[in-house]
């Protein structure tokens, strides 16, 4: 049955996919004040549930627990985080976050920029059909990839049966150990996160992995280069629209070799290591991009954006932890703190404990 | 000598696997020279510099791709590729450019760069790349192994189903409650198999005619209740003589079920 739950079914797939990461972005960086506050509280607020969800996700894997004893402690760690930052927001602990756009002194507005609306107007409709175009291929389009036997079967085996990884994708046979590379999947368990969400809302993984996650995904990628825009361009509007415009342009265009990051995003986002073309790392060059304005903010900004991207793939976790040592060392010759070294090596910790799991698994317990 | 210039190839090797052909380094080699030329005008030139010498050094070079590629395994160091920043660089260097000229001459500075990325680029979504077809069911599987599966879960339940290679990606992203006697496994994929009768089992599925008696003992031995066949392949005799009657005919596919009454 493709809907358990009828209607309801829909709107639980709203709370958890847009009303949760949006509550979760606002008590993380503040109420938002504008369209832009929204956008960037639903990608705070995504990051922190992903990430929420690998620190649980894991070791309950590893200890074969059920996917329903999962979802409860990811509820428990989201309101525990979500609660936390509350009340240290209401405290006056942390403040508002501030909008990179605004209180960047390198914003620029140009006399040219000021009075151009049927620019923006133009840019905006541009930007709305290409990413109409490019949801509405994932809506009504099948792309049929034969990695999804492994990865969508996981998911569909975990909705079903309330395990994980308890049994082979490829058979339904009971697996003694995790064998061969679900020995990978174990460490970057995207697939468990959409069977987890299936769970809840009572649709079918493969429709939502199929469908509904793609879009999801997409939009979080154009979010984080409309931000990116805002760092390069600051408030100057019509350029970011240019820029966002281009962008969407060059992934339409990026048909070069089935290898390309745009072929991954636009074809099969919802593989876990698409996401790292399509968000991790576009979401590493923004926040280097990004003036550090010091302190717990942008470590969180790191550390909560290197477990999303273990939570992608293996390909996340070792190249995630590669970005954060990359730019910690170049923020550090720029700055000349040693405290960027440090804050960038432990937010690079999980990644590492990650990476030893999985080599233990895959290298050296199967061999 | 034979090692340095092994490294080479396999560096070269990677980089075109992941660029395809020269002209998509176009875009790339674009915005790296326009951000050299005019990096005192853009702000960040320099940051976007550094972080491109930064990734070169630390990934992109032959002698960092051998210690990659043992960390990273071996087929998959294209990937890294997917960390250079290529899009929003363009992108970036593109808007500055078109920005930095009078009204007039935007329009071909628009229109130069347009060409730069229409040239070294190519449509995801053309009839020839061939990556989507239009969706005819919601789960996005092929029509007739969506339908197997439906009537399988539906009419026999929870089962075990000998089939074809051109249904055992998708059978299970449908429901977990058909298991397979082999999947894509048996093609070294997910985990290898190293059982040889069953290797034996899928050589005499792989191609027609099928060898139904040797094939149905086989399956009928691993307890398999379901044995799908291709109905436009050759079979030596009728699967009813052994144990499996003809269920339902689908697309171009036949389920047979095992059953008591037809053994005897």
């Amino acid at each position: 049955m493709v809907m358990q739950k009828g209607f309801l079914s829909i709107l639980l797939a709203v709370l958890y996919l847009v009303c949760i990461p949006e509550v979760c972005g606002s008590v993380l960086r503040g109420r938002a004040r504008n369209a832009e506050g929204f956008l960037s509280n639903y990608l705070a607020g995504m990051v922190m549930m992903c990430a929420l969800f690998q620190m649980a996700a894991v070791p309950m894997i590893l200890m074969h627990r059920s996917l329903h004893a999962l979802l409860w402690v990811w509820h428990g760690l989201l309101l525990i985080a979500a609660g936390a930052l509350y009340l240290l927001r209401s405290s006056g602990k942390i403040r508002q976050s501030e909008p990179d756009v605004q209180t960047d002194p390198d914003s620029r507005i140009t006399a040219a920029d000021k009075g151009m609306p049927w620019a923006d107007l133009l840019l905006s409709l541009v930007i709305a059909a290409l990413l109409m175009v490019q949801c509405g291929f994932y809506i009504y389009g099948m792309h049929i990839d034969d990695d999804d036997a492994r990865y969508v079967a996981n998911a569909v085996e975990a909705y079903e049966t309330d395990t994980m990884y308890h049994y082979h994708p490829n058979t339904g046979a009971e697996m003694t150990y995790f064998m061969g590379e679900i020995s990978k999947e174990v460490v970057s368990p995207v697939m468990i996160f959409y069977a987890g969400i299936s769970r809840i809302t009572g649709i079918h993984p493969t429709v939502m992995i199929h469908t509904v996650w793609p879009v999801i995904w997409l939009c979080l990628c154009y979010i984080v280069l409309w931000k990116t825009s805002g760092v390069l361009m600051g408030k100057e509007r019509t350029k970011r629209l240019f820029f966002l415009a281009v962008c969407m342009g060059l992934m339409i265009m990026g048909n070069t070799s089935v290898r390309q990051g745009p072929v991954f995003i636009l074809t099969r986002l919802w593989q876990g290591k698409s996401l790292v073309p399509a968000v991790i790392a576009p979401l590493f060059f923004y926040l280097y991009l990004r003036r550090q304005r010091g302190g717990w903010r942008y470590y969180t900004d790191l550390l909560g954006t290197a477990m999303f991207a273990c939570l992608g793939s293996g390909m996340g976790i070792f190249l995630a932890a590669f970005y954060i040592a990359l730019i910690a060392v170049l923020h550090f010759f720029r700055e000349r703190k040693l405290s960027i070294l440090i804050g960038g090596g432990l937010c690079a910790v999980p990644n590492v404990c990650y990476a030893v799991i999985y080599i233990l698994l895959w290298k050296v317990i199967l061999k | 000598m034979q090692e340095v210039i092994r490294m080479m190839e396999n560096y070269v090797n990677s980089f075109m696997q992941y660029f395809g052909t020269l002209r998509a380094l176009l875009p790339l080699a674009a915005a790296v020279i326009c951000l050299l030329v005019f990096r005192k005008k853009l702000l960040f030139a320099g940051k976007i510099l550094t972080l491109l010498v930064g990734l070169v050094i630390l990934l992109y070079n032959p002698l960092s791709q051998v210690l990659w590629r043992k960390l990273l395994e071996q087929h998959v160091y294209w990937r890294s590729y997917w960390l250079l920043p290529v899009i929003p660089m363009f992108a970036y260097v593109f808007t500055e450019l078109v920005w930095m000229q009078q009204q007039s001459m935007r329009a071909v500075v628009i229109a130069a760069g347009t060409a730069a990325a229409v040239y070294g680029g190519g449509n995801m979504y053309s009839r020839e790349s061939g990556y989507f077809t239009r969706a005819v069911n919601v789960y996005k599987l092929p029509d007739e192994s969506c339908r197997i599966a439906e009537y399988i879960v539906d009419n026999v339940g929870e089962t075990l189903a000998l089939v074809p290679d051109s249904l055992y990606c998708y059978l299970r992203q449908y429901s977990s409650k058909i298991d397979l006697v082999y999947g894509r496994n048996i093609d070294g994929f997910t985990s290898v198999v190293l059982s040889k009768s069953l290797h034996k089992l899928h050589g005499l599925m792989w191609q027609p005619p099928y060898k139904v008696k040797r094939i149905l003992r086989r399956a009928k031995k691993r307890g398999c209740e379901i044995v799908i066949f291709r109905a436009d392949w050759e079979k030596t005799v009728d699967p009813s003589e052994c144990g499996y009657e003809l269920l339902e005919t689908i697309g171009k596919y036949e389920i047979y079920r095992w059953s008591e009454q037809a053994a005897t």
